[in-house]
C-alpha cells in the first residue's frame, strides 16, 4: 500500500496557519505519508511538522473564499488551516483522516523514522539489573522463563522473577486462576525485604473457585510470621459483582494471611470523561473568572488525582511503616495497579527519582507489564463519542501524579516537569516505538523493540538529556510523603493551561525560572573552572 | 561580608530563649540572662512575679495582668497536647511564659520583639472562653460580664493563627483577671494610645541611637516628610524635568487632612489655584504625580471631582495642566477604580471568608474541605479580587508603556486602590522598584505618605458603634471612610503573584512580604498606626509636648529593631541575587526542550532532532561602576559570537582571560573601567561580521535605556560585593531565531504578568502557615528558595576568589592578600514549606498515622507506635496529655538540660524528617 494513494492534494503553496501554541503564519502546506509540514513563507523559514497520528479531530468549515480546516490534536493543542480552494481543503482534510487512523501497525511512523545519530540502546527495564538489585535484599528470588513465548501470560515479559521456592509449574496453576493469565508477580522489593506484587483478579467465579498454588504463591512471599495486605482498587461491592463475570476478589477465608483493603479508583473510561471536561475548561479562554475554579472542580480530575495519590501512600505506608508485603490488583491489573506500583516506587525508593530511574520505571512497570498503550492512548480528548471504553489516560494521570510530587518536593527530583511533558506527548504520537503496542506479545511479533527507535534512548542520549535535568536536584535518601490535601495538588499547567498570548515572550517567562537556573548550575561549573586554572596558573607564577 | 544566608533554624537559639527558664532558675546565677537585653522595666504594677518577666520586656512595656499554670495548647491538636507555663499580658502583647521546651509549633523566626509563643494585642482578633459548663462564648470589647471559673481561652488572630489557653490548673479567678486585661487592652479607641508611643518614647530616652549596621539595605529608605527626598525623586528623572514641581501647600495638614506634607504637581498650577481647587476634590484629594516612563507618559492619582461643586473649570485647567506636562500633548486617560475595583466591602467579606476558610479548628475539619477546596476558593472570591487588580494595574502598564499617554487614576476617596494599583504599575513598569529599597521607598510613598487609612482599613482602633454588638469581622458600616477591609493584604497578594511568575525579575521573597503583613500586626512602628499623616503629626506633636525630649519614632523599614541580620538575608530573592553574576560566565544554549513545547519538533519533525546549536550573539558592555563617565568609552567594549551547541556550550565567553595569550592583557584594577577580552576575540570566528551587524542595533538601544538600571544594580552590589561588583557587566542576551531564548534578563523588560485567574496561586505561605498539617517537610517553596540561595552564594564566593586570584596574579605579588570571604558551612537542619515560620510540626509524634488508616490496624497501633518512637529519648514527659491527669511539675531544668533536651528536640525531629517525612493527611477516605 503506498501512502499517495490517500494524498491526493499533496502541496498547497497559499496556506494561512495559526495555532493555540504558535504564532500566526503564512506559507505552504504539504502533506506527507506521516506529517503534514508548513513551511512559512516569511523570512524566518519556520517549519511545522504535524504528525497525522497526532491529529484527533478535524473540523472543517467551508465558506466562499477560503476554507478552514482545524485540526484537535491529541496532545490537546489545535492548529487551524486555512485555504483558498475548496477541493484542496477536502483532499486535505480527507487524507489526513485516512491517515491519522491507519490501523496496520507496520504503517505507524515509528517504523519509518530512522534517528539521525545512532542512538545506543537504553538497556532499561534489564531484568539482570533488577534482580541484581533484590538479591541485595533478598535471596528468595530467581529468574525464571517459564513465560517464554508468552505461553502463559501474553502482557507479562518473557522472563521474570519469581519466588526461587515456587516452581514454574505452579506458576502456570496460579496464572491459569487468575484474568488474563496476570499471575501475582514482584513489583519492588522495599529496603526492609517487604514486597509489593502485583496481579489480576482471581477468578473465583460464582462458584467460589479456588486455586492452591495461587495462595501458596503469595503466601510464600510473606515468609511465616508475617502478614500482608491485599489492595483491590475497586469498591468491595463491585469487586464482589464481579464473581458473576468469572471474576472476583480474594476471600479472607483462603487468604487468612492478607488483609483486604478496597480502595476505589476510577476505570479508565472515567478518567477519560475527567480529562475531557478538564482540557475543555482548562483551554477555554473565555472562561468567566469567577467560574474558572469550579469549573476545573467538577471536571474532577484533581479528585482522581488525589485518590491515585492517597492509595499510593497508603500501600507506602504498609510497606515502609508497618512493614507488611502488598499485593495490588484491580480487574485487569494494568490500569490503576500499576498507577499505584509505580507511584509507591517513587515515593519509597529514591532510586526512581532520578532520571534514568524514573524512565526505568515507566519500562519496567508500564511497557513490560502490559499498559495496553494501543487502546488507552488511540483517542485523545478531542474524539469524545468516537472513543470506545478502552480510552483513558491512564497513563497521563500518573505522570499529572509525579508531577504533584515534583511540585511538592522541588529538590527531590533529577528530572524536571518538561520531561513528563514531554512523555506524555509520546505517548499519543511519536517518531518513537516505546509506546506503540499493548504488550510484550505485540512488539514481540512487529519486531517494535529491533526496528523502531527507543524514546529512551533518546532521552538519554549526551545531547538531550541535560535539558531535562531538575537544577535544584538535591538527592535525598529517604521517603517523600506527599501531601494529599487539595490545597496542595495544583493543575499541571505546563500541560493542560494554555497560552493565553502565544507569542514568544510569555512562554519564554514561563520557562524562564528553570533554564535561569541552568544558567547557574553552568555558571557556577564555569567559575570553578577558572578558579582552578587561576590556581594552576599561580602555582606556576610562584615555582 | 559574607553573602551567606543563614538557614539555619534557630532551634536552639529558641529554646534558649531566657523565657523558657522558671522563677527558681533564673534566681540563681544564669548564664543565660545576660542574653536578653536589660530592659527598662519600671515597676508600675506589681502583679507578677516580675523577676520571671521583666527581662523580656521591651522599652515602655508594662505588664498588666498574669495567670499561672497556664496550659498552652499545640495549634490544631484538639486540646490534646499543651505546655504549662505563666500567661502574661502586658500593653503590647500576651505573652507565655514557659520554663519547658515548646512542644511544637515553633516559629523558627528570630523576632527581636516577639517570641514564638507571644501574640501582640493588635494582632488579636476574637477572643471566644469557655466556662466549665463547656459553654463557648465570644467575648465583645464591650463584654463586661465575665465571671470566674473560666475553663479556657482561645484566641483568634489577625494573621490566622488560633491560640488556646486553659485555666484549669491555675488558681481560681486569675483566668477571669488575665480575659478582663485582653479585653480591654486588645481594643485601643485611640492611636495615641498604641503602644508605639510607649516604646518610641521610652526608646528613645534610654537608648542613645546606636544603630547597627547590619539592615539588610544598605541606604536608609527615603520616608518621603522632608523635601529632599522628593527632589531626588524627581531630579532624576529626565522626563519630569521643568514640568512637575514639588508643593508644600498643605505642609500644616490644614488644606486637607488626608494628602501628604509635600506632593508632586503640575509646575505651572500655582499654589494658590491649588489651595482653591483642593476643596473641589472629594476627600480634599488633588491630582497627584506618582510616576513618569521616559517616554514622558505620567502616572496620577486622585479622588473624585466634588459631585455638587459647579466649578468644572478647575478640573478642566487641571487635567489641561497635566496634559501640557507630556509634551506629546497626549490625551488622560482616566481609570475609574470605583468601577473597575471590587469595593471595600466586597474585599473585606472576601477576606473574612477566606479567613474562615484557613483557620480550622482541627485536622478534620481541614480535611472536610477537601472536595470543595476549589470552589470555595471560587465563592471567597480572593483571587479574583487578586486578578483583577492585576489586570486593572496591567491596563495601565499597556498605557503608559505603549505611549499612549498619561493616565489618572480615579477613586472616591483617592486612598485605596488608587494606591495599590499605582504601586503596581510602578512595580511592573520600573525595574528600580523591584528591588526591597525600591519597593520599599513605593509603600512608604504611595501607601503611608499617600495617607492609607490604616487604622480604619485593618480595625487597628476599635470604634465604638452605637449599636452594642461588636463585630470585628464584618463590616458593621459601609461608609467607605469608616469600613475595614484589607486593601493593603490584597496589594500584598499581587506583589506574590508578580513574584511567582516572575522571580528572577524581583528582589523580594515571599518572606518580606509576610513580613510587611506582620508588621501592620506590630505597633512598635510609627508606619501602619495611622490613617493620615496629619494623624501621626498631631499624636507625636502632642506627645513630645508632654516630654522635654523629641521623640524618635521607627518606622518600619528599619528592620533591624525587628530581626536579626541572618534573618533578614531572607527577604533576597536568590535569583535576583544571582542575575547580577549569572553573566560572569557565558551561559548555555536553551536546551533542547526550550523549543518543544511551542512547536511540537521534538515530536514530529525529524529534521529539528539534532538541532541543538543554536547560534547566540553576545555582547558584552564593561564593569558601570566607575558610573557615566566612562560610559560611552565603555559601550564598545568588546562583542563576541559564539555559535555555542548544546554539547559545546561551555566554551566561556566574556571572561576567558586566562587563556592561551591572552593573558597579556592587561587587567585593569578595581578602581579603574575594567575591559575584559573574550576569548572569541582571539578566535577567528566566521559568523562574527553578522553577528555584529545582528546585534548592534538590538542592544545599543538597549543599552541607552539600561544604564540607569544598570548603575542602580551596581551601586547595590557594590554595597554588598564590592570586589565582585567590578565584574558586572550588562550582557543583553540578543534575540534568537525564534525569541525563545533564555535570556529574560533584560532587566528593563516591562513585566508580562499573566492576570487570568488559571495563574495565580493561592498564597499558602501567607493564609495557611499556621496550618501545620498542611505544611511539607522538605518540600514546597522554601527549600527550594535555600537551594537557590546555596547556588548564590557558591557563585559569590568563586566569583571573588577568581577576583582574589586574578588580582594576585596581574600584581605577580602573592603576598598582597585579603582572603576571600570564608563562607561557613550551611547546615541547614530542618526547612519545611513554611520555613521560616512553623517549622517543626511533630504532630504525628505519639499520633500513629497508621492508627488513622486502617480501622483493623488499630490494636497494632501501640506497637507501631513504640516502634517508631523508639529511637527518640522519651521526652514527653513534661507535656500534659490533659486528660484530667495531675500537673506534672518536673524539677526546674538547668541549663545543661535545656540544652539537652533541646538537643533531643532537634534529634527528634531529624529523625521525623527521615521517617516521618511531611504532612500526610486524610488517609481514611475510601478504607
Amino acid at each position: 500500500m503506498e501512502f499517495s494513494e490517500f494524498i491526493k492534494t499533496p502541496k498547497v503553496e497559499e496556506a494561512f496557519l495559526e495555532g493555540s501554541c504558535i504564532s500566526k503564519m503564512i506559507g505552504s502546506a504539504c502533506l506527507t505519508g506521516h506529517h503534514l509540514i508548513l513551511y512559512s513563507h516569511s523570512g524566518d523559514n519556520a517549519e511545522h511538522w504535524i504528525l497525522h497520528k497526532n491529529v484527533d479531530a478535524i473540523d472543517r468549515r467551508f465558506g466562499n473564499d477560503k476554507c478552514q480546516i482545524t485540526l484537535k490534536c491529541k496532545d490537546f493543542e489545535t492548529y487551524c488551516l486555512t485555504v483558498l480552494s475548496q477541493e484542496d481543503a477536502t483532499n486535505i482534510a480527507n487524507s489526513i483522516e485516512v491517515l491519522s487512523s491507519l490501523d496496520n501497525i507496520n504503517l505507524q511512523y515509528p517504523f519509518f523514522y530512522k534517528a539521525t545519530n545512532s542512538l545506543s540502546e537504553s538497556n532499561l527495564g534489564s531484568i539482570e539489573e533488577d534482580f541484581l538489585m533484590i538479591s541485595n535484599v533478598s535471596d528468595q528470588w530467581r529468574i525464571s522463563e517459564v513465560n517464554n513465548n508468552f505461553q502463559i501470560c501474553p502482557t507479562y515479559p518473557q522472563r521474570i522473577i519469581v519466588p526461587k521456592s515456587i516452581s514454574d509449574q505452579m506458576i502456570f496453576k496460579s496464572s491459569e486462576f487468575r484474568n488474563l493469565g496476570r499471575f501475582p508477580i514482584l513489583s519492588y522489593c522495599h529496603h526492609n525485604g517487604r514486597v509489593v506484587m502485583r496481579c489480576s483478579q482471581p477468578q473465583i467465579g460464582t462458584n467460589n473457585r479456588r486455586c492452591k498454588e495461587d495462595e501458596k504463591l503469595i503466601n510464600v512471599v510473606l515468609g511465616s510470621h508475617h502478614r500482608g495486605y491485599i489492595m483491590d482498587t475497586r469498591t468491595q461491592q463491585i469487586a464482589l459483582q464481579a464473581r458473576s463475570k468469572g471474576g472476583g476478589t480474594e476471600t479472607e477465608f483462603n487468604y487468612p494471611q492478607w488483609k483486604k483493603i478496597h480502595h476505589n479508583l476510577s476505570r479508565p473510561s472515567a478518567l477519560y470523561d475527567s480529562i475531557c471536561k478538564l482540557v475543555e475548561v482548562s483551554r477555554d479562554k473565555g472562561c468567566a473568572v469567577d467560574k474558572w475554579r469550579s469549573r476545573l472542580e467538577s471536571s474532577n480530575w484533581l479528585h482522581h488525582v488525589k485518590e491515585v495519590l492517597t492509595a499510593s501512600c497508603l500501600v507506602s505506608q504498609c510497606l515502609d511503616k508497618e512493614g507488611a508485603s502488598v499485593l495490588i490488583h484491580c480487574a485487569d491489573g494494568f490500569d490503576s495497579t500499576l498507577q499505584i506500583t509505580s507511584l509507591t516506587q517513587i515515593i519509597l525508593n529514591p532510586e526512581c527519582r532520578t532520571l534514568r530511574g524514573f524512565l526505568n520505571l515507566v519500562e519496567k512497570e508500564w511497557i513490560l507489564y502490559g499498559h495496553p498503550f494501543r487502546e488507552r492512548c488511540a483517542r485523545s480528548v478531542y474524539s469524545v463519542g468516537k472513543a470506545s471504553r478502552d480510552e483513558g489516560p491512564t497513563f497521563l494521570l500518573f505522570l499529572d501524579c509525579v508531577h504533584q510530587l515534583q511540585h511538592q518536593y522541588p529538590l527531590s527530583f533529577e528530572f524536571d516537569g518538561s520531561l513528563l511533558c514531554q512523555i506524555a506527548r509520546h505517548t499519543y504520537a511519536s517518531q518513537f516505538g516505546t509506546f506503540l503496542c499493548n504488550n510484550e506479545l505485540e512488539r514481540f511479533t512487529s519486531r517494535v523493540r529491533s526496528k523502531t527507535t527507543s524514546l529512551w534512548s533518546h532521552l538519554l542520549s549526551d545531547d538531550v538529556f541535560p535539558s531535562y535535568l531538575n537544577p535544584v536536584y538535591q538527592p535525598r535518601s529517604d521517603t517523600i510523603w506527599p501531601s494529599v490535601a487539595p490545597q496542595s495538588l495544583m493543575l499541571w499547567g505546563e500541560l493542560f493551561t494554555p497560552f493565553v498570548d502565544p507569542s514568544a515572550v510569555t512562554r519564554r517567562c514561563l520557562r524562564s525560572n528553570k533554564l535561569y537556573l541552568h544558567e547557574l548550575r553552568s555558571t557556577i561549573n564555569e567559575l570553578s573552572k577558572e578558579v582552578s586554572q587561576l590556581e594552576e596558573q599561580e602555582e606556576k607564577l610562584k615555582t | 561580608m559574607s553573602m551567606r544566608r543563614t538557614f539555619k533554624l534557630k532551634v536552639n537559639q529558641v529554646l534558649h530563649r531566657p523565657q523558657h527558664h522558671n522563677s527558681a532558675a533564673s534566681d540563681h546565677d544564669d548564664p543565660l540572662k545576660d542574653i536578653k537585653l536589660a530592659g527598662a522595666y519600671e515597676h508600675v504594677y506589681q502583679l507578677s512575679p516580675s523577676s520571671e518577666v521583666d527581662g523580656l520586656l521591651l522599652p515602655g512595656e508594662i505588664t498588666v495582668g498574669h495567670a499561672k499554670e497556664v496550659i498552652s495548647y499545640v495549634l490544631h491538636d484538639e486540646n490534646r497536647r499543651g505546655t504549662s507555663g505563666l500567661l502574661v499580658c502586658t500593653n503590647f502583647r500576651l505573652m507565655f511564659v514557659t520554663d519547658k521546651p515548646p512542644y511544637c509549633n515553633l516559629i523558627a523566626v528570630d523576632n527581636k520583639l516577639i517570641g514564638p509563643q507571644d501574640v501582640t494585642l493588635s494582632n488579636i482578633e476574637t477572643i471566644y472562653i469557655e466556662k466549665q459548663n463547656g459553654k463557648r462564648k465570644k467575648l465583645y470589647p464591650t463584654s463586661r460580664n465575665i465571671k470566674d471559673g473560666i475553663q479556657k481561652l482561645e484566641i483568634h488572630c489577625k494573621d490566622f493563627r488560633i491560640l488556646t489557653y486553659s485555666f484549669k490548673l491555675s488558681v481560681l479567678g486569675e483566668g477571669k483577671n488575665i480575659v478582663r486585661a485582653i479585653l480591654h487592652h486588645s481594643y485601643p479607641q485611640d492611636s495615641s494610645l498604641s503602644f508605639a508611643m510607649e516604646y518610641i518614647s521610652k526608646k528613645a530616652s534610654k537608648e542613645t541611637s546606636t544603630k547597627e549596621a547590619s539592615n539588610i539595605s544598605s541606604k536608609v529608605v527615603s520616608l518621603y516628610r522632608k523635601v529632599d527626598d522628593w527632589e531626588k525623586l524627581i531630579m532624576t528623572s529626565q522626563a519630569m524635568k521643568g514640568r512637575w514641581r514639588i508643593t508644600s501647600i498643605n505642609e500644616t495638614f490644614s488644606l486637607s487632612a488626608t494628602m501628604p506634607g509635600l506632593f508632586v504637581v503640575p509646575s505651572s498650577l500655582s499654589d494658590a489655584f491649588l489651595k482653591d481647587a483642593i476643596h473641589q476634590y472629594n476627600n480634599n484629594r488633588l491630582p497627584i504625580w506618582c510616576y513618569t516612563h521616559p517616554n514622558k507618559c505620567s502616572l496620577l492619582r486622585s479622588s473624585n471631582f466634588r459631585e455638587e461643586s459647579v466649578q468644572f473649570q478647575v478640573d478642566q485647567k487641571i487635567r489641561q495642566e497635566i496634559t501640557k506636562c507630556d509634551p506629546s500633548g497626549r490625551k488622560i486617560r482616566m481609570m475609574d477604580l470605583n468601577k473597575m475595583c471590587p469595593t471595600l466591602q466586597q474585599v473585606q467579606m472576601s477576606f473574612h471568608k477566606l479567613k474562615t476558610s484557613c483557620m480550622p479548628a482541627n485536622e478534620d475539619e481541614y480535611m472536610e474541605s477537601d472536595g470543595k477546596w476549589y470552589s470555595t476558593l471560587q465563592t471567597i472570591k480572593w483571587l479574583q479580587f487578586v486578578s483583577c487588580c492585576l489586570e486593572v494595574a496591567r491596563t495601565c502598564v499597556d498605557h503608559i508603556d505603549s505611549g499612549l499617554g498619561t493616565v489618572l487614576l480615579i477613586e472616591t476617596l483617592g486612598v485605596d486602590w488608587t494606591a495599590c494599583i499605582s504601586c503596581l504599575v510602578q512595580v511592573l513598569i520600573d525595574p528600580t522598584k523591584r528591588t526591597i529599597d525600591g519597593l520599599s521607598e513605593l509603600i512608604q510613598r504611595e501607601w503611608i505618605i499617600g495617607c492609607h487609612p490604616f487604622t480604619t482599613r485593618l480595625g487597628i482602633l476599635h470604634q465604638p458603634k452605637k449599636s452594642s454588638k461588636f463585630q470585628p469581622e464584618s463590616s458593621t458600616s459601609d461608609h467607605p471612610e469608616v469600613c475595614k477591609s484589607p486593601i493593603f493584604m490584597v496589594f500584598l497578594d499581587c506583589l506574590y503573584q508578580i513574584l511567582t511568575q516572575e522571580s528572577t525579575k524581583v528582589e523580594y521573597t515571599s518572606f518580606f512580604l509576610t513580613s510587611l503583613a506582620d508588621g501592620t500586626r506590630l505597633p512598635v512602628f510609627d508606619t501602619f498606626i495611622f490613617n493620615n499623616e496629619r494623624e501621626r503629626n498631631r499624636t507625636l506633636q502632642q506627645l513630645n509636648q508632654q516630654r522635654t525630649t523629641d521623640i524618635e519614632t521607627i518606622s518600619i523599614w528599619d528592620w533591624d529593631v525587628q530581626y536579626p541580620h541572618h534573618v533578614q538575608q531572607l527577604f533576597i530573592n536568590p535569583l535576583y541575587r544571582c542575575k547580577r553574576f549569572h553573566h560572569l560566565v557565558a551561559t548555555t544554549t536553551p536546551p533542547l526542550g526550550g523549543n518543544s513545547i511551542a512547536t511540537n519538533d521534538d515530536v514530529t519533525s525529524p529534521n529539528t532532532l539534532d538541532l541543538t546549536t543554536t547560534p547566540k550573539v553576545e555582547k558584552l558592555k564593561s564593569s558601570k561602576k566607575s558610573s557615566t563617565h566612562h560610559r560611552s568609552a565603555s559601550d564598545s567594549t568588546c562583542l563576541d559570537t559564539t555559535t555555542s551547541s548544546m554539547t559545546s556550550s561551555s566554551t566561556p565567553h566574556g571572561h576567558k582571560r586566562i587563556n592561551s595569550n591572552s593573558y597579556e592583557v592587561p587587567y585593569q584594577p578595581p578602581q579603574g573601567r575594567s575591559v575584559f577580552y573574550c576569548a572569541g576575540d582571539e578566535r577567528p570566528d566566521s559568523g562574527r561580521s553578522v553577528a555584529n551587524s545582528r546585534s548592534s542595533s538590538t542592544d545599543n538601544m538597549a543599552a541607552e535605556d539600561d544604564e540607569a538600571v544598570v548603575i542602580g544594580l551596581v551601586d547595590q552590589v557594590n554595597s554588598r560585593a564590592p570586589q565582585v561588583a567590578e565584574r558586572l557587566r550588562f550582557v543583553p542576551n540578543s534575540a534568537n531565531n525564534n525569541n525563545d531564548v533564555i535570556g529574560c534578563r533584560d532587566d528593563d523588560d516591562v513585566m508580562q504578568v499573566k492576570t487570568g485567574v488559571q495563574y495565580l496561586r493561592f498564597w499558602k505561605f501567607a493564609y495557611l502557615r499556621w496550618v501545620s498539617f498542611s505544611q511539607l517537610i522538605g518540600g514546597g517553596e522554601s527549600p527550594q528558595v535555600e537551594q537557590e540561595n546555596k547556588m548564590a552564594d557558591e557563585i559569590v564566593q568563586l566569583a571573588s576568589k577568581i577576583e582574589h586570584l586574578e588580582a594576585q596574579l596581574c600584581n605577580g605579588d602573592t603576598s598582597v592578600t585579603s582572603p576571600p570571604p570564608r563562607v561557613d558551612d550551611v547546615t541547614v537542619q530542618f526547612v519545611s514549606s513554611y520555613f521560616p515560620y512553623l517549622a517543626i510540626s511533630n504532630k504525628s509524634a505519639n499520633k500513629s498515622t497508621l492508627g488513622r488508616v486502617y480501622n483493623f490496624s488499630r490494636k497494632k497501633e501501640g506497637k507501631s507506635t513504640t516502634s517508631a518512637s523508639a529511637p527518640s529519648p522519651k521526652i514527653h514527659h513534661h507535656h500534659h496529655h490533659t486528660e484530667g491527669k495531675p500537673p506534672h511539675r518536673p524539677a526546674p531544668l538547668s541549663p545543661a538540660q535545656v540544652a539537652a533536651s533541646s538537643h533531643h528536640m532537634v534529634a527528634l525531629s531529624e529523625q521525623q524528617q527521615t521517617s516521618e517525612g511531611g504532612t500526610y493527611n486524610r488517609l481514611s477516605s475510601g478504607v
